[in-house]
């Protein structure tokens, strides 16, 4: 039986005339394929419907260690993990993305209990960003293009995870190594997610790319 | 501007605040103090310490600029500076 959609990617409006055909990823309206076909330098993909959940307090870091999260030791940097990953976005706030949704489920279930560590609260934050999935070669000329951020010079090792603005949205972007390329990771407020494709798909069409499904 | 957390960025990333001014005892103050507190803003040129705060990240900070120059002398957390006034 197929799954049900509840719910629309923040970017719904920016994409659905150039979608060939629809998928539903965990309860989320996604595109699994768009007009065109080939590889393009540089594409852009909506990720919207991966399963996230935020937490910070002065006791967060302690109760994911609790949780079996691993916990990245510098703030501004971020982690992966088997399905997934997790941000450290200052001493005491967390960003945990995963595939797979009942492990989000879990821990928001767990969060909105008012959870607490030796260390002190833990408080639940809600996340419903527009995530964007930046890549190809040619994907670092987008960012150069719109942020003032060169990533070309930082340490990927090191998992770096910048917070700027790009093309005036304020934003999370980290970068992954892959083994053919770097994708860069985006999230930013759902309410400028529209705003936000279409002037990267605008760029990213320049640059010979298009708008691609990433399979979740 | 260089944010301390963060490091340096573009001014476009800043919203600027004001300047950082100690509120004198609500309970105590005369009311002239305490008018001049709430209206009176010093518009004299020279170096000053004023909020700022980086809008991709939420992080507010104190900036001493010079003002006749427009020149950021330094930045630091304001938790900073007040371990810095108590030493």
């Amino acid at each position: 039986m197929s799954e049900t959609a509840l719910r629309l990617s923040p970017l719904y409006e920016a994409y659905r005339e150039q979608v060939a055909d629809w998928a539903v990823v965990n309860g989320m309206t996604l595109p699994r394929a768009f007009g065109r076909s080939g590889l393009p330098p540089v594409t852009l993909s909506d990720v919207s419907a991966l399963a996230r959940c935020g937490c910070k307090g002065p006791g967060a870091a302690d109760w994911l260690v609790s949780q079996g999260v691993p916990v990245p030791a510098a703030f501004n940097s971020w982690t992966a993990t088997e399905n997934g990953l997790v941000a450290r976005l200052a001493a005491s706030e967390f960003l945990i993305e995963d595939a797979r949704a009942e492990r989000i489920e879990t821990l928001t279930r767990e969060l909105s209990k008012g959870r607490r560590s030796a260390s002190g609260p833990c408080y639940p934050v809600l996340r419903e960003d527009a995530a964007l999935l930046l890549a190809g070669p040619q994907a670092n000329e987008v960012l150069l293009q719109t942020c003032n951020i060169d990533f070309a010079g930082l340490d990927l090792a090191t998992g770096p995870l910048v917070m700027t603005s790009m093309v005036g949205v304020s934003v999370l972007v980290i970068a992954q190594k892959r083994p053919t390329d770097v994708a860069y990771r985006i999230w930013c407020d759902p309410t400028f997610g529209c705003y936000l494709w279409r002037t990267l798909l605008e760029i990213v069409r320049e640059l010979g790319g298009d708008a691609a499904v990433h399979t979740l | 501007m260089t944010c301390p957390i963060n490091g340096p960025r573009p001014v476009s990333e800043f919203f600027y605040h004001g300047e950082l001014r100690p509120m004198p005892d609500p309970q105590a103050a005369t009311d002239d103090a305490w008018a001049d507190y709430v209206f009176n803003r010093n518009g004299a040129p020279g170096v000053k310490r004023e909020w700022w705060y980086h809008l991709p990240s939420g992080v507010w900070f104190i900036a001493e600029r010079d003002t006749a120059t427009d020149q950021v002398l330094r930045t630091y957390l304001y938790s900073d500076a007040v371990a810095e006034a108590v030493q």
